[in-house]
């Protein structure tokens, strides 16, 4: 589950609440490696409810599409806020002025059949009915054909979960947090890839091994704020690491919307428009149309741009209630604190300052750890040598600590990735994350964060935002895979020496469509 | 609440849910306060889905008062208490054990109950700020209808529906007896301004929603005598009390009962409700005295014990409420100066709902002709 801003109206991480076929897990996006046409895949996860293969008949998915040309490169080399600002400010207007993405929306019925609608799409907009958890095969009007999946799969996402949130002091996933605290969910405890010393709260206790990992405990009481001033050290001086390598999403199966698309489809100037970007969203039908009224637009000053989206929505959307959003790993879960209110989707402009003030908070405690290792750290943390807890009231404060982490380029282990060799500029975290859409570079592999492809360890690949990706290191220097090197961990003072999250899928992927593994 | 539960209306919801509370009945770990406020929340939704009977509800006070002993600085039962004290019209217990953990009055579900506990005190304009502070921090259905339930009780109608709007926007399929809940409330609204069509159809709807629950049954049970359709009436009763024995449905049977001429069943239904009444009132209890001088004041009419109920309930809660009604039992009383004072009174809070104005007018006529 990589998309963790699972909005906590649906989130099965508190006990009260069932699992929810509207928590959306993940979105990939990436070229085809089909050779008789340029095509786009995409897949859409989210929990299977209310089983694998079998579809909740209120919801509603959205796959929409955006293509564009490549942007160039904004702001030049100017490492300033104000640039930053101009950037969110020039990307919205183009974004917002853009707002009919093209989407491919699916409902299903009790007869497990499937409304795959096609709207907005240079053949037009037409409407399909396709079984599920079978391959088919959808002719536009016009135009190449376009293969599906709809159903039950294996969990395509592989990651060390429970490591994530120890590392982010995130009680709910070891805890039995009080309904009524939700202050007491992300502890003021200073976030850290290194176990802190005396942090008893989220310290591994061989004693109890599976604390975290299914096991829960009540949250004892306070305090719930760290007093330390070091890592934990072993007797023979080894740091102990929060993750442990281990797929916590082993065995766990998902629902999804697989679809394989010529790219001549989703755009009329494919030569030109080699960028597609890509959301997902889940949506629930409204108590409202059960009795068939829908009620007036609410007074609602909180969220702006979600109202002018209401405002703008079909006959059918106004009957569902948008619930949660999906389009680059992390974007949520790591950088917007899980909140209710901001699922927005690609529309995440008004998150920016957050962005920044979030990048820093966790610089500060990211940062540390990765100098203690011996690494490059990209934030600026004055060497500290230890984590900090620090939150910042803005983002001109936390910008100047900030800059490298945002501005730096992302650099790729090796050129493979860009597989049409073209002069394509490495991308960097503002562009990544902002908006919150996964963005396909049709002439790269579609590996993140060119895209995202399922064999893509995103995880660990967030981590490496905070190495300095310009400073020397060994033969290749830093890049996204550095975390993920297992030479790496065997000459580091740490244990377990493993990368953090476990390298491959628990099932291996389909050579050909759906990709994704059959369901357990 | 699941989608089978609600899905499948009253009935299954109420199975599913009893289900789901034995479940963690069986394993609950009892050195567990997680565990302990799961379970009494779960009994307490069963216990309100079922009737919310005060005696079901100060039975699981207790049993919430001996977790809190075990576990005093578990939030969740703290909270649940004082819900449970409101419910039953002992905003002292409330207040008591919000105001025993520091802090909880400003986690946004506590804010929300010191908001409950300001309207219950006739403090509108705290309340207001509470809720509106409350949805800021944590949006939710449930605070804007607690906001359109506020405005209808300042009189502002049209708010209250916008804000009831907001609730129903809030709400999907997915919790379809809260839903209801909110129709429901919308209903009362259309009855209290004597649109009664609207009202029928706001609990229709609720019903259609889902199906089979007592509680609308009750309101149109309460529409039906108000639309002088006693036989409709005296039906619904019936059906809603083989579900809920409570005796504001036995007063409101004999109501109906007596508008349909059959006296004698009617008086044998209002004695068994003024008795209920009253050995709650004599049991210290606080939650049936504004129904007791409501009974005093028009059903078996006796102006002097009406205005003796009033009072005691005016001064446990000062609301608008509590004074409308104050005034008007001493209006039947023949005490119209007071009555006016105590209806001025409410309308200096902020109160406006629309029997308070009605009751305000008919007493404001009377003085007239005594000027």
């Amino acid at each position: 589950m990589a998309d963790h801003n699972d909005p906590n109206s649906v989130n099965s991480i508190f006990s009260d609440i069932d699992i929810s076929a509207a928590d959306v897990y993940d979105m990939f996006g990436y070229p085809s490696d089909a050779t008789d046409e340029e095509k786009v895949v995409l897949a859409l996860t989210f929990a299977p409810v209310p089983e694998t293969g079998v579809f909740d008949t209120d919801m509603l998915y959205r796959l929409q599409v955006n293509p564009h040309a490549r942007p160039g490169r904004p702001g030049g080399d100017e490492w300033s806020l104000s640039a930053l600002t101009r950037y969110f400010d020039a990307t919205k207007d183009r974004y917002l002025g853009q707002r009919e993405a093209a989407e491919i929306r699916v409902t299903v019925n009790e007869a497990r059949m499937a409304t795959v609608r096609f709207a907005g799409f240079p053949a037009g907009s037409f409407t399909v009915r396709v079984p599920t958890n079978e391959v088919t095969t959808i002719r536009p009007p016009s135009g190449s054909a376009i293969t599906a999946y709809l159903g039950g799969r294996d969990d395509a996402f592989f990651n060390d979960l429970p490591g994530f949130f120890r590392s982010i002091n995130y009680a709910p996933q070891f805890y039995n947090v009080p309904h009524s605290r939700p202050d007491l969910r992300e502890l003021p405890i200073p976030k850290t890839l290194l176990e802190l010393e005396g942090n008893d709260l989220f310290n591994f206790d061989p004693e109890r091994p599976r604390h975290g990992r299914g096991v829960k405990y009540d949250l004892p009481p306070g305090p719930y704020t760290w007093e330390g001033d070091s890592y934990r050290k072993d007797a023979d001086g080894n740091f102990r690491f929060v993750y442990s390598g281990e797929d916590a999403q082993a065995g766990i199966n998902v629902n999804a919307l697989i679809f394989e698309v010529p790219l001549s489809f989703l755009t009329e100037r494919p030569a030109e428009e080699r960028i597609v970007n890509v959301w997902g969203e889940s949506w629930v039908r409204k108590a409202a149309s059960k009795i068939e009224t829908i009620p007036d637009d609410p007074l609602w000053t909180e969220n702006p741009v979600a109202l002018l989206r209401r405002r703008g929505l079909d006959d059918e959307l106004q009957h569902y209630k948008l619930v949660d959003t999906v389009g680059q790993p992390f974007a949520d879960a790591a950088l917007s604190e899980r909140e209710d209110n901001r699922q927005l989707g690609a529309n995440n402009f008004w998150l920016a300052p957050a962005f920044v003030r979030r990048l820093a908070h966790l610089g500060w405690g990211f940062g540390p750890s990765v100098t203690a290792l011996g690494l490059a750290s990209a934030f600026d943390h004055e060497n500290a040598p230890v984590g900090v807890h620090k939150t910042y009231a803005t983002a001109a404060t936390a910008f100047p600590r900030a800059r490298k982490l945002i501005f730096q380029q992302l650099r790729m282990p090796d050129d493979s990735w860009n597989k049409n060799k073209l002069d394509i500029p490495l991308r960097r975290p503002f562009e990544i994350f902002i908006p919150n859409v996964c963005a396909i570079d049709m002439d790269t592999t579609g590996t993140w964060p060119f895209g995202r492809r399922l064999e893509d360890q995103v995880a660990t690949r967030f981590l490496s935002l905070f190495l300095d990706h310009d400073a020397s290191l060994g033969r290749n220097g830093y890049h996204i895979e550095t975390l993920g090197q297992q030479s790496l961990w065997d000459s580091a003072p740490i244990t377990p020496k493993t990368p953090p999250n476990p390298l491959v899928n628990d099932k291996p992927f389909l050579p050909q469509f759906p990709y994704l593994a059959d369901p357990w | 609440m699941t989608a089978a539960l609600a899905a499948a209306g009253y009935r299954a919801d109420v199975a599913a849910l009893r289900r789901r509370r034995r479940e963690h009945e069986a394993a609950a770990d009892p050195a567990s306060p997680a565990a302990a406020a799961e379970v009494l929340t779960l009994r307490h939704r069963e216990a309100v889905l079922t009737g919310a009977r005060p005696e079901d509800l100060l039975a699981l006070a207790d049993q919430v008062d001996d977790a809190l002993a075990r576990f005093p600085t578990w939030p969740d039962l703290r909270l649940l208490r004082a819900g449970l004290a409101l419910a039953v019209h002992r905003p002292d217990q409330a207040r008591t054990v919000i105001d025993a953990l520091p802090g909880l009055a400003d986690l946004p579900p506590g804010r929300v109950l010191v908001a409950d506990l300001a309207q219950f005190a006739g403090d509108y304009r705290a309340a207001r700020e509470g809720y509106l502070r409350a949805a800021q921090e944590d949006p939710q259905w449930d605070t804007s209808a607690r906001l359109a339930a506020l405005a209808a009780a300042t009189g502002d109608v049209a708010e209250a529906d916008t804000r009831y709007d907001e609730a129903e926007d809030d709400l999907t399929v997915k919790q379809l007896r809260a839903f209801a809940w909110v129709r429901v409330q919308r209903g009362d609204l259309a009855l209290s301004g004597g649109d009664l069509e609207g009202a029928a159809r706001r609990y229709a709807e609720a019903d259609r929603a889902y199906p089979g629950w007592w509680y609308v049954t009750a309101r149109r049970a309460r529409l039906a005598t108000a639309d002088e359709r006693p036989d409709d009436a005296i039906a619904a009763y019936w059906e809603v009390l083989t579900e809920v024995d409570r005796p504001e449905f036995r007063e409101g049977l004999g109501t109906a009962l007596a508008a349909a001429g059959r006296t004698d069943e009617a008086a044998a239904c209002h004695d068994a409700a003024l008795a209920a009444y009253t050995a709650s009132a004599d049991r210290g209890e606080t939650h049936y005295l504004h129904h007791l001088a409501e009974f005093c004041a028009d059903v078996v009419p006796d102006p002097p014990a009406a205005v003796a109920w009033a009072e005691r309930d005016a001064r446990i809660r000062r609301n608008g409420t509590a004074l409308s009604l104050l005034g008007w039992c001493l209006f039947r009383a023949g005490r119209t100066d007071e009555a006016r004072a105590a209806v001025e009174e409410a309308l200096a809070l902020g109160a406006g709902d629309a029997l308070l104005l009605a009751r305000a007018r008919e007493i404001g006529k009377e003085g007239e002709r005594h000027a």
